[in-house]
Protein backbone atom coordinates (compact mmCIF):
# COMPACT_ATOMS: atom_id res chain seq x y z
CA UNK A 1 0.00 0.00 0.00
CA UNK A 2 1.24 3.59 -1.13
CA UNK A 3 2.45 6.12 2.04
CA UNK A 4 -0.73 8.50 1.01
CA UNK A 5 -3.06 10.09 3.66
CA UNK A 6 -6.25 7.85 3.47
CA UNK A 7 -9.05 10.53 4.06
CA UNK A 8 -12.36 9.80 3.13
CA UNK A 9 -10.67 6.28 2.66
CA UNK A 10 -10.47 5.44 6.31
CA UNK A 11 -13.01 3.17 6.64
CA UNK A 12 -12.34 1.16 3.87
CA UNK A 13 -8.79 0.76 4.73
CA UNK A 14 -9.90 -0.18 8.71
CA UNK A 15 -11.97 -2.98 7.07
CA UNK A 16 -9.03 -4.14 4.88
CA UNK A 17 -6.36 -4.62 7.82
CA UNK A 18 -10.02 -6.16 9.77
CA UNK A 19 -9.96 -8.90 6.49
CA UNK A 20 -6.55 -9.76 6.86
CA UNK A 21 -7.42 -10.84 10.42
CA UNK A 22 -7.09 -7.66 12.12
CA UNK A 23 -9.35 -7.14 15.12
CA UNK A 24 -8.68 -4.15 16.29
CA UNK A 25 -9.40 -2.42 13.08
CA UNK A 26 -13.09 -3.75 12.96
CA UNK A 27 -13.02 -2.84 16.84
CA UNK A 28 -12.09 1.08 15.95
CA UNK A 29 -14.91 0.70 13.56
CA UNK A 30 -17.37 -0.26 16.47
CA UNK A 31 -16.21 2.45 18.48
CA UNK A 32 -16.57 4.75 15.75
CA UNK A 33 -20.24 4.01 14.52
CA UNK A 34 -21.98 2.43 17.51
CA UNK A 35 -23.90 5.05 18.92
CA UNK A 36 -24.68 6.19 15.25
CA UNK A 37 -26.62 2.69 14.62
CA UNK A 38 -28.37 2.00 17.80
CA UNK A 39 -29.62 5.44 16.73
CA UNK A 40 -30.56 4.60 13.67
CA UNK A 41 -32.04 0.99 14.37
CA UNK A 42 -33.92 2.92 18.26
CA UNK A 43 -35.58 5.17 15.55
CA UNK A 44 -37.22 2.11 13.74
CA UNK A 45 -37.96 -0.35 16.70
CA UNK A 46 -38.60 2.85 19.10
CA UNK A 47 -36.98 0.77 21.99
CA UNK A 48 -33.67 0.53 23.50
CA UNK A 49 -33.53 -3.03 24.66
CA UNK A 50 -34.23 -4.29 21.27
CA UNK A 51 -31.91 -1.56 19.79
CA UNK A 52 -28.89 -2.04 21.66
CA UNK A 53 -29.65 -6.17 21.17
CA UNK A 54 -29.79 -5.66 17.45
CA UNK A 55 -26.99 -2.90 17.04
CA UNK A 56 -24.80 -6.34 18.46
CA UNK A 57 -25.92 -8.22 15.55
CA UNK A 58 -25.20 -5.88 13.15
CA UNK A 59 -21.76 -5.78 14.03
CA UNK A 60 -21.60 -9.89 14.28
CA UNK A 61 -22.80 -9.35 10.69
CA UNK A 62 -20.07 -6.69 9.25
CA UNK A 63 -17.75 -9.30 11.20
CA UNK A 64 -19.23 -12.65 9.19
CA UNK A 65 -19.44 -10.71 6.14
CA UNK A 66 -16.56 -8.67 5.95
CA UNK A 67 -14.90 -10.50 3.18
CA UNK A 68 -17.56 -9.76 0.62
CA UNK A 69 -16.95 -5.98 1.01
CA UNK A 70 -15.47 -4.71 -2.15
CA UNK A 71 -11.94 -2.46 -0.91
CA UNK A 72 -13.78 0.42 -3.67
CA UNK A 73 -16.86 0.22 -0.98
CA UNK A 74 -18.31 2.63 1.19
CA UNK A 75 -18.74 1.26 4.46
CA UNK A 76 -21.41 3.69 6.47
CA UNK A 77 -23.40 3.07 3.64
CA UNK A 78 -23.13 -0.90 3.90
CA UNK A 79 -23.05 -0.70 7.93
CA UNK A 80 -26.09 1.42 7.57
CA UNK A 81 -28.13 -0.59 5.43
CA UNK A 82 -27.16 -3.94 7.29
CA UNK A 83 -28.97 -1.81 10.40
CA UNK A 84 -31.69 -0.88 8.76
CA UNK A 85 -32.49 -4.15 7.06
CA UNK A 86 -32.24 -6.17 10.43
CA UNK A 87 -34.53 -3.63 12.55
CA UNK A 88 -37.29 -4.43 9.61
CA UNK A 89 -36.41 -7.72 9.95
CA UNK A 90 -37.32 -7.91 13.85
CA UNK A 91 -40.84 -5.76 12.89
CA UNK A 92 -41.46 -7.94 10.56
CA UNK A 93 -40.75 -11.05 12.87
CA UNK A 94 -42.20 -8.79 15.61
CA UNK A 95 -45.92 -8.74 13.11
CA UNK A 96 -46.21 -12.20 12.56
CA UNK A 97 -45.31 -13.19 15.96
CA UNK A 98 -49.02 -14.20 16.87
CA UNK A 99 -48.69 -14.71 20.91
CA UNK A 100 -46.92 -11.26 20.54
CA UNK A 101 -44.30 -12.07 23.53
CA UNK A 102 -41.07 -9.88 22.68
CA UNK A 103 -37.98 -12.34 21.30
CA UNK A 104 -35.91 -14.04 23.92
CA UNK A 105 -32.69 -11.49 24.69
CA UNK A 106 -29.37 -12.86 24.59
CA UNK A 107 -29.22 -12.03 28.31
CA UNK A 108 -32.75 -13.66 29.06
CA UNK A 109 -31.15 -16.65 27.53
CA UNK A 110 -28.00 -16.95 29.79
CA UNK A 111 -25.53 -14.67 28.26
CA UNK A 112 -23.36 -13.01 30.93
CA UNK A 113 -22.99 -9.84 28.60
CA UNK A 114 -25.70 -7.75 30.19
CA UNK A 115 -26.92 -7.39 26.98
CA UNK A 116 -29.32 -4.77 26.53
CA UNK A 117 -29.78 -3.72 29.66
CA UNK A 118 -30.62 -0.43 30.79
CA UNK A 119 -27.81 2.15 31.91
CA UNK A 120 -27.76 2.31 35.80
CA UNK A 121 -29.10 6.20 37.43
CA UNK A 122 -25.75 6.78 38.32
CA UNK A 123 -24.80 6.13 34.80
CA UNK A 124 -27.59 8.51 33.20
CA UNK A 125 -26.57 11.09 35.49
CA UNK A 126 -23.07 10.99 34.56
CA UNK A 127 -24.05 11.22 31.14
CA UNK A 128 -25.78 13.98 31.78
CA UNK A 129 -23.40 15.69 33.59
CA UNK A 130 -20.69 15.01 30.39
CA UNK A 131 -23.25 16.16 28.25
CA UNK A 132 -24.18 19.39 30.16
CA UNK A 133 -19.98 20.46 30.34
CA UNK A 134 -19.81 19.84 26.75
CA UNK A 135 -22.85 21.90 25.80
CA UNK A 136 -21.18 24.41 28.32
CA UNK A 137 -17.57 24.58 26.70
CA UNK A 138 -19.35 24.24 22.97
CA UNK A 139 -21.08 28.27 24.03
CA UNK A 140 -17.71 29.28 25.80
CA UNK A 141 -15.46 28.66 22.19
CA UNK A 142 -14.44 31.66 19.84
CA UNK A 143 -17.19 32.17 17.08
CA UNK A 144 -14.62 30.90 14.45
CA UNK A 145 -14.02 27.50 16.46
CA UNK A 146 -17.33 27.39 17.12
CA UNK A 147 -19.03 27.74 14.00
CA UNK A 148 -16.36 25.18 12.42
CA UNK A 149 -17.39 22.79 14.80
CA UNK A 150 -20.84 22.70 14.19
CA UNK A 151 -20.42 22.39 10.66
CA UNK A 152 -18.58 19.20 11.45
CA UNK A 153 -20.13 17.72 14.07
CA UNK A 154 -23.65 18.58 13.54
CA UNK A 155 -24.02 19.28 10.22
CA UNK A 156 -21.63 16.61 8.84
CA UNK A 157 -19.47 18.25 6.37
CA UNK A 158 -16.52 17.65 5.61
CA UNK A 159 -12.93 20.28 5.72
CA UNK A 160 -13.13 21.01 2.33
CA UNK A 161 -17.39 22.32 2.38
CA UNK A 162 -16.48 24.20 5.80
CA UNK A 163 -13.66 25.80 4.25
CA UNK A 164 -15.77 26.89 1.12
CA UNK A 165 -18.91 28.42 3.66
CA UNK A 166 -16.91 30.24 5.91
CA UNK A 167 -14.06 31.60 2.89
CA UNK A 168 -10.87 30.11 5.24
CA UNK A 169 -8.42 28.04 4.30
CA UNK A 170 -8.72 24.33 4.96
CA UNK A 171 -5.94 24.48 7.22
CA UNK A 172 -7.29 27.33 9.08
CA UNK A 173 -10.57 25.31 9.61
CA UNK A 174 -8.99 22.04 10.15
CA UNK A 175 -6.96 24.27 13.41
CA UNK A 176 -10.14 25.52 14.39
CA UNK A 177 -11.80 22.51 14.85
CA UNK A 178 -8.79 20.89 16.24
CA UNK A 179 -8.57 23.79 18.59
CA UNK A 180 -12.42 23.54 19.82
CA UNK A 181 -12.06 19.69 20.17
CA UNK A 182 -9.31 19.99 22.27
CA UNK A 183 -10.63 22.82 24.31
CA UNK A 184 -13.73 20.48 25.15
CA UNK A 185 -11.79 17.29 25.82
CA UNK A 186 -9.69 18.72 28.34
CA UNK A 187 -12.70 20.18 29.93
CA UNK A 188 -14.72 17.28 29.71
CA UNK A 189 -11.40 14.53 30.76
CA UNK A 190 -12.55 14.72 34.78
CA UNK A 191 -15.82 13.80 33.94
CA UNK A 192 -14.62 10.88 31.93
CA UNK A 193 -12.34 9.31 33.90
CA UNK A 194 -14.91 7.24 36.27
CA UNK A 195 -16.21 5.55 33.11
CA UNK A 196 -12.59 4.98 31.31
CA UNK A 197 -12.86 0.70 32.19
CA UNK A 198 -16.24 0.94 30.52
CA UNK A 199 -15.35 2.14 26.70
CA UNK A 200 -12.53 0.32 24.75
CA UNK B 1 -3.07 17.49 16.02
CA UNK B 2 -3.33 14.35 18.21
CA UNK B 3 -3.86 10.99 17.18
CA UNK B 4 -6.71 9.82 18.36
CA UNK B 5 -8.65 12.52 16.63
CA UNK B 6 -6.40 12.01 13.40
CA UNK B 7 -7.56 8.15 13.03
CA UNK B 8 -10.74 9.56 13.43
CA UNK B 9 -10.77 11.77 10.84
CA UNK B 10 -8.78 9.80 8.09
CA UNK B 11 -6.09 12.45 8.23
CA UNK B 12 -3.48 9.57 8.47
CA UNK B 13 -1.27 7.72 6.18
CA UNK B 14 -1.50 4.26 5.56
CA UNK B 15 2.24 3.66 7.31
CA UNK B 16 0.80 5.76 10.73
CA UNK B 17 -2.49 3.30 10.13
CA UNK B 18 -0.29 0.56 10.58
CA UNK B 19 1.70 2.00 13.80
CA UNK B 20 -1.54 2.90 15.05
CA UNK B 21 -2.56 -0.35 14.93
CA UNK B 22 -0.46 -2.08 16.39
CA UNK B 23 -0.51 0.42 19.36
CA UNK B 24 -3.62 0.20 19.88
CA UNK B 25 -3.09 -3.39 20.36
CA UNK B 26 -1.07 -2.55 23.36
CA UNK B 27 -2.04 0.98 24.14
CA UNK B 28 -5.20 1.27 26.70
CA UNK B 29 -4.26 4.60 27.11
CA UNK B 30 -4.30 4.91 23.64
CA UNK B 31 -7.29 3.49 23.27
CA UNK B 32 -9.51 5.53 25.47
CA UNK B 33 -8.22 8.06 23.72
CA UNK B 34 -10.17 7.36 20.90
CA UNK B 35 -12.74 6.24 22.66
CA UNK B 36 -13.39 9.36 24.50
CA UNK B 37 -12.99 11.34 21.50
CA UNK B 38 -15.79 9.56 19.88
CA UNK B 39 -18.01 10.03 23.35
CA UNK B 40 -17.94 13.81 22.77
CA UNK B 41 -18.35 13.64 19.13
CA UNK B 42 -21.19 11.80 19.26
CA UNK B 43 -22.76 13.95 22.26
CA UNK B 44 -22.02 16.74 19.79
CA UNK B 45 -24.05 15.41 17.14
CA UNK B 46 -26.99 14.66 19.79
CA UNK B 47 -25.92 10.73 20.65
CA UNK B 48 -26.12 11.16 24.06
CA UNK B 49 -26.46 7.71 25.09
CA UNK B 50 -24.56 6.58 28.52
CA UNK B 51 -21.15 5.76 29.02
CA UNK B 52 -22.19 2.08 30.38
CA UNK B 53 -20.20 -0.56 29.10
CA UNK B 54 -21.96 -1.05 25.60
CA UNK B 55 -18.94 -0.87 23.50
CA UNK B 56 -17.04 -3.57 25.47
CA UNK B 57 -20.12 -5.99 24.87
CA UNK B 58 -20.45 -5.40 21.34
CA UNK B 59 -16.57 -6.15 21.08
CA UNK B 60 -16.82 -9.29 24.10
CA UNK B 61 -19.32 -10.83 21.49
CA UNK B 62 -16.83 -9.78 18.15
CA UNK B 63 -14.14 -11.60 20.06
CA UNK B 64 -16.44 -14.84 20.75
CA UNK B 65 -17.63 -15.14 17.30
CA UNK B 66 -13.64 -14.85 16.10
CA UNK B 67 -12.70 -17.46 18.37
CA UNK B 68 -15.93 -19.38 16.91
CA UNK B 69 -17.63 -19.04 19.86
CA UNK B 70 -21.59 -18.41 19.68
Amino acid sequence: MSDVQLAGNIDAALVARAQHGEMVALEVLVVKYQRRVAATIRRLVREDRIAEELTQEVFLSVFVALASFKPDGDFAAWLFTIARNAARSYLRSAQNRQDDRPIQLADEAGDHDRLGVAPSPEEEAMARQLFERIDAEVAALPEAQRRALLMREIDGLDYKAIAAVLEQPVNTVKSHIFRAREAIASRARPLLAPTRDRRW
Amino acid sequence: MNEASRLLDGDLTATELTAMLERLKHDATLRDEVAAQQLIRDGLAGLRTPDDGYTLRILARLRRAQRGEK
